[in-house]
């Protein structure tokens, strides 16, 4: 070390620099501050468990609507047969059958259901409100059906012969009603970073195989009533890398590497008798590569913790695309408008833990030509998790 | 009576939550830690809220504190360090002007001239230094750490810390002489 070093070191190693008279009880009164902070302080993992909890508990309640927005979901009801009819009764007056239970969602819905007769009930418009669908005059034995009471098949009609048991035979008629079933427009929350969003894919999946109605009878409804069933898109599953570069303190630029899979299922009849409707569901899957670049200003900023907000662009690359494992066309290329804000955890200086709410805008392309979540939503909100490494910090 | 108290007696008390004892540590170190923390932050009220924060976490672990591994200024002295540190790491290191890279052929300043310098003054070069410069030159020069370490507590090589202090040397001593030679009042 040079002499002069040794001096500065001599001089500046004991100096006590001037303290204002009052610096000891500006002292006390953030020593103070700081036991009390102490004494609210609680783990972080306390704060943590109930986050994921409740993010876990957006993804669940917003991953499918309660109520099928435009449609009806017919609840199967037991049946009676009554093939051993008593021969001391009128024929024409069979016994009563179970009654078919519906859930009108909207009157529309109810219009697409076989012409019945009068209801004492009448059907309401109420959402989610149970009407009782009138019975149908059941089809009487054949040898008791005179000429002018058999109904008139049309010509073009293929459908399988009904059964003498069927409880409910819809009148047959020239326009075929339609009964959609829109079972939503799925969750509006992904999360991004894998654990949340992978939990959802698999719950929408599992709940999936119960919603469709594929292999299930249905008593009482013949199928040729329920024409196009349309499934929810899963919620996308994101997983990225990402990277942050300060350009001035507060001010800095995200970028990062994303991969994104659009699960979506479609079902259609694949098999159809009498009584019996087959669904055969097929799942599209889309896999997409997109470099978000967002500007993210720091609000606040400590030690371990700092929050932003940012927007900026993101463009998705479609890698490919399958259904059911076989490659169909891939998709254009998307572009979305992002804003942003978030809260990052700073475990070292370069490695930060990010939680970070997204909302973006899809912008609308012709070359986009499959249906996926992000097709059906332009507007997604995303909450993403995971590690960032900070460069240049 | 607790200024007759010795550093590991006062530590004792202090660990035991005697706010009189408290008090002592305060009065005795403050005012150095201050000093501490201007010299690595190069601003004054960043460095009284570091030499207070200091403070505050030292009176918190004081139990900790080993008398025989060395004096209470010492350990002291090393969390404010250590604070000091990770805020100027947490800020980005200062642009550095590239005149700076020209080769050191300022004279050194002698004694004499050293010791007309006053305590002040030092302070306040050694603030002007950009954050990176002023770190390594402070626990270089007066604190005595040697360039691995340095360059450990501060994530950049040992060479690196070599060519920062350079640098550093080469900017103070142009202030030392601006002042010697009656530039700078």
């Amino acid at each position: 070390m040079n002499k002069w070093e040794d001096i500065v070191k001599d001089k500046l190693g004991g100096y006590e620099s001037n303290l204002s008279e009052d610096s000891l009880a500006a002292f006390h009164a953030r020593r103070a501050s700081s036991d009390a902070t102490k004494a609210k302080r609680f783990p972080l993992v306390w704060a943590i468990v109930p986050a994921i909890a409740a993010g876990l508990a957006a993804v669940l309640f917003l991953r499918k609507p309660t109520v099928p927005k435009d449609g009806i979901q017919i609840i199967p009801q037991p049946v009676e047969t009554y093939s051993q009819v008593d021969e001391s009764l009128d024929t024409a007056t069979p016994p009563a059958t179970a009654p078919l239970i519906a859930q009108a969602i909207q009157t529309k819905a109810v219009r697409s259901m076989p012409k019945a007769e009068p209801s004492e009930e009448p059907a309401t418009t109420t959402v989610v409100e149970e009407i009782r669908i009138p019975e149908e005059t059941p089809i009487p034995e054949k040898d008791d059906i005179g000429p002018e009471d058999t109904p008139e098949e049309p010509a073009t009609d293929s459908r399988p012969a009904v059964p003498d048991s069927a409880p409910f035979v819809p009148q047959p008629s020239a326009e075929k009603p339609a009964v959609h079933f829109n079972l939503g427009t799925g969750g509006s929350i992904a999360a991004g970073g894998g654990l949340l969003a992978a939990l959802a894919t698999q719950l929408a999946r599992a709940d999936l195989r119960a919603l469709v109605p594929g292999n299930h009878a249905i008593d009482g409804i013949n199928s040729n009533d329920i024409l196009e069933i349309t499934l929810p898109h899963r919620m996308p599953l994101v997983i990225g890398l990402s990277l942050k570069f300060p350009v001035t303190e507060k001010i800095g630029v995200t970028t990062g590497l994303e991969y994104s899979l659009y699960s979506s299922s479609f079902s259609y009849p694949a098999e159809v008798q009498t009584q019996l409707v087959h669904y055969e569901v097929k799942t599209q899957l889309v896999h997409y590569l997109g470099v978000p670049v967002r500007l993210d200003w720091t609000f606040a900023s400590s030690r371990w913790i700092d929050a932003y907000l940012g927007a900026g662009v993101k463009g998705d690359l479609c890698l490919g695309a399958t259904l059911d494992g076989v490659a169909i066309g891939k998709d254009g290329p998307a572009f979305r408008l992002l804003g942003a804000g978030g809260i990052q955890f700073n475990a070292t200086r370069n490695l930060s833990l990010f939680l970070e709410p997204e909302i973006s805008w899809t912008v609308p392309s012709a070359r986009r030509v499959l249906s996926t979540y992000s097709s059906e939503h332009p507007w997604m909100f995303t909450v993403a998790t995971g590690v960032r490494i900070n460069l240049g910090k | 009576m607790y200024t007759d108290l010795d550093e590991q007696e006062l530590a004792r008390r202090c660990s035991q939550g005697d706010r009189l004892a408290e008090d002592e540590l305060y009065k005795r170190y403050a005012a150095r830690v201050y000093t501490l923390c201007r010299r690595y932050l190069g601003d004054d009220e960043e460095a009284k809220d570091l030499m207070q924060e200091s403070l505050i976490q030292a009176l918190d672990k004081i139990q900790t504190f080993n008398g025989s591994k060395g004096s209470l200024y010492v350990w002291i002295s090393r969390i404010a360090i250590n604070k000091a540190l990770n805020q100027i790491k947490r800020k980005r290191w200062q642009t550095v002007s590239l005149d700076a890279w020209a080769p050191d052929t300022i004279p050194e300043p002698t004694e004499a001239e050293m010791e007309t310098i006053p305590e002040e003054k030092l302070l306040e070069w050694i603030s002007k230094l950009p954050d990176l410069r002023r770190a390594v030159f402070n626990l270089y020069c007066i604190d005595g750490y040697s360039h691995r370490e340095i360059g450990k507590m501060l994530g950049i090589s040992e060479k690196g810390s070599a060519g920062v202090l350079a640098k550093a040397r080469k900017q103070l001593k142009e202030a030392i002489r601006r002042y010697l030679n009656g530039q700078e009042s």
